[in-house]
């Protein structure tokens, strides 16, 4: 036999107890042969790309799941941005996109799809002005779009008019899908540094320098790294610590560039990146924060959690770049609180502040993620925190995003349900004391002197 | 003359099953792609054209089973016999069983299976439940990913 029996049980093990998974194929198809004066034409366009270039992603990953013995958790389709696509129209509202877009998810049987977006870091077109405005409209009328926003980039700083205009958009999305605690702001995010490939909700979108179509992959098992954590002796060092994760995570990779490369070839698509991810959900064990606390917190956002992380953040890169011919993506553990059992737990115990996932969020992608706040935080003070979370990504040219919910109706304390893999989540207390001067001035935050690199 | 043969150049040639570029002609890697799909051999000047090679090199014939259960009589022969049935041939075969707890890993080859591989892992599972056992099938693949460099 070519493989130990040990071999086999693990990967079964892994599989079966550990919840390892493919947590996404996301198929990136352009839509830049879309464009059309007219937005029916355009809406037409889409639908029928859509349909023609993505009938085969659910069969083919139903196929591999089978065979391979590895769930595929998500079957995604991120596209050109819409802002670029939809320009050249004449009308100004693009909702009838995103419905054309969310009509060919639900006929495709795919879970969601991504690239309602706009990339703003530098100034406004006339589309991605049009884009933002139809944000609250799209997110509320349709169930599968996700729609994100590119503010800053370290090459152009920070683009603070539409950080405020993000800030008042989320609130009005919130409202709108208020009946269900405020979840079209669950669809939708805001980047600094956002990456062209990125597999992952709701920020994928297929950037303008990819090919006609990628297949980019987003892997999972935070539970399997959990585990080799807890079985580590307890006199096991740091640098111990770093060397187990590094091998589970080598190994985790291995399953997403075969399954990568083997739906490439089925879906006659190019493999694109695969994201090397810990992304958490909210079935128990499979919590990034466990994994910080198996190394010796006694709760996640204790003193120490940013150490922790960086640690396992670091740890997943090294043994996942080897694994894998094309990284991308995001690649890097995900804190989205409301997904993640263990962060659930902390925030609701007082463990876990807003403060403390900023700073977390310095040393792991992605940001400050799956976040309810009460729904009376107003639009300056979101800004704000936006602002924040953008200067930390522009100034340590890392990825960085904010996908908050102000929970409509809800205080610090209550608790809001999205369902399905977004979870529930503790309403967190936000600052009180006024931003609104600030993110009122508005204008472009210069780049850092780190990005003169030429 | 096409310096760049892109997806869309390729598809003005479909139904043509051989399709020569002069050479020095670049042909992206998409183009490749579909040209495998379709049955397309292209060459660029004399010399043919190949897609990459996806799997490492590793036939995809075999499979591994893995059967984890309660020790009792007659489960190799209850699973053995789905897999001869089907024409399946076992290249390996370890057991053990410790303290009732059993557990076999079967190295099959499904070159010449009669069924799909889908179809062969119902009827594997439906023979499990019968022995109140849980078996599952994988490609071999999967652990030449992650257990080999």
């Amino acid at each position: 036999m070519n493989f130990t029996r040990d071999e086999i049980i693990e990967t079964i093990r892994m599989v079966q107890a550990e919840q390892l998974d493919i947590r996404t194929v996301t198929l990136g198809i352009s839509l830049r042969d879309c464009a059309s004066s007219s937005i029916s034409a355009v809406a037409d366009k889409i639908y029928g790309k859509l349909m023609d270039k993505g009938r085969e992603l659910v069969p083919v990953a139903l196929a591999l799941e089978k065979e391979f013995g590895i769930p595929i958790v998500n079957k995604r389709i991120s596209v050109t941005p819409i802002a670029m696509v939809a320009e050249s129209c004449m009308e100004s509202n693009y909702t009838p996109i995103a419905q054309a877009m969310d009509r060919a998810a639900k006929d495709l049987g795919i879970d969601f799809i991504g690239g309602f977006s706009a990339l703003v870091q530098k100034g406004f077109t006339r589309g991605d002005m049009n884009l933002l405005n139809s944000i609250p409209e799209s997110l509320a009328l349709t169930e599968r779009v996700c729609a994100s926003v590119n503010l800053a980039t370290s090459k152009a700083g920070i683009n603070m008019d539409a950080v405020l205009a993000m800030g008042r958009i989320i609130k009005e999305v919130a409202e709108l899908t208020g009946g269900q605690d405020g979840i079209g702001a669950a669809k939708l995010v805001v980047f600094a540094n956002a990456p062209e490939d990125n597999p992952f909700m709701a920020g994928a979108f297929h950037g303008p320098g990819e090919p006609e179509t990628a297949v980019n992959v987003g892997i999972s098992g935070p539970g399997v790294v959990n585990t080799v954590v807890s079985n580590l002796p307890k006199g096991a060092d740091l640098g111990e610590v770093s060397e187990a994760i590094k091998r589970m995570a080598f190994k985790i990779t291995r399953v997403g560039e075969l399954i990568g490369r083997e739906a490439s070839r089925r879906l006659g698509a190019p493999f694109g990146i695969i994201d090397l991810s810990l992304a958490p959900t909210p079935a128990v064990g499979d919590s990034i924060a466990n994994i910080l606390e198996a190394m010796g917190l006694e709760r996640c956002g204790a003193p120490g959690t940013t150490a922790a992380l960086a640690l396992l953040n670091d740890a997943v890169k090294k043994g996942g770049a080897m694994a894998t011919s094309y990284v991308g993506g995001l690649s890097g553990a995900f804190i989205p609180v409301s997904e993640d059992a263990g962060m659930i737990r902390a925030a609701a115990d007082g463990a876990l502040t807003l403060e403390k996932l900023e700073a977390m969020t310095c040393v792991c992608s992605v940001g400050l993620d799956m976040i309810a706040i009460p729904g009376d935080t107003s639009a300056e003070t979101i800004a704000a925190i936006i602002a924040d979370e953008m200067a930390i990504g522009v100034m340590n040219k890392k990825t960085t995003a904010v996908r908050i919910i102000p929970a409509p109706g809800k205080k610090a304390g209550d608790s809001v349900e999205f369902g399905g893999l977004l979870g529930r989540a503790p309403v967190m207390p936000v600052s009180t004391f006024d931003s609104s001067v600030f993110a009122r001035r508005g204008g472009q935050i210069p780049p850092p002197i780190q990005s003169l690199t030429n | 003359m096409e310096i760049l043969v892109t997806l869309d150049v390729l598809k003005q040639y479909k139904g043509e099953k051989v399709v020569k570029f002069p050479p020095d002609t670049l042909v992206t890697k998409e183009a490749r792609m579909y040209a495998v799909k379709q049955g397309m051999e292209l060459y660029v000047g004399e010399r043919k054209v190949y897609d990459s090679d996806y799997s490492n090199g590793i036939s995809s014939v075999r499979a591994v089973i893995s059967v984890i259960g309660e020790d009792r009589v007659g489960i190799i022969a209850g699973i053995s016999d789905v897999l001869a049935r089907a024409n399946v041939n076992i290249l390996d075969i370890t057991q053990t069983a410790i303290e009732g707890l059993f557990t076999m890993i079967m190295v099959v080859d499904i070159a010449d299976s009669k069924i799909s591989f889908d179809e062969l892992k119902n009827q594997l599972s439906c023979r499990g439940e019968e022995l109140s056992v849980r078996v599952d099938a994988q490609r071999e693949e999967v652990f030449h990913f992650m257990h080999r460099i």
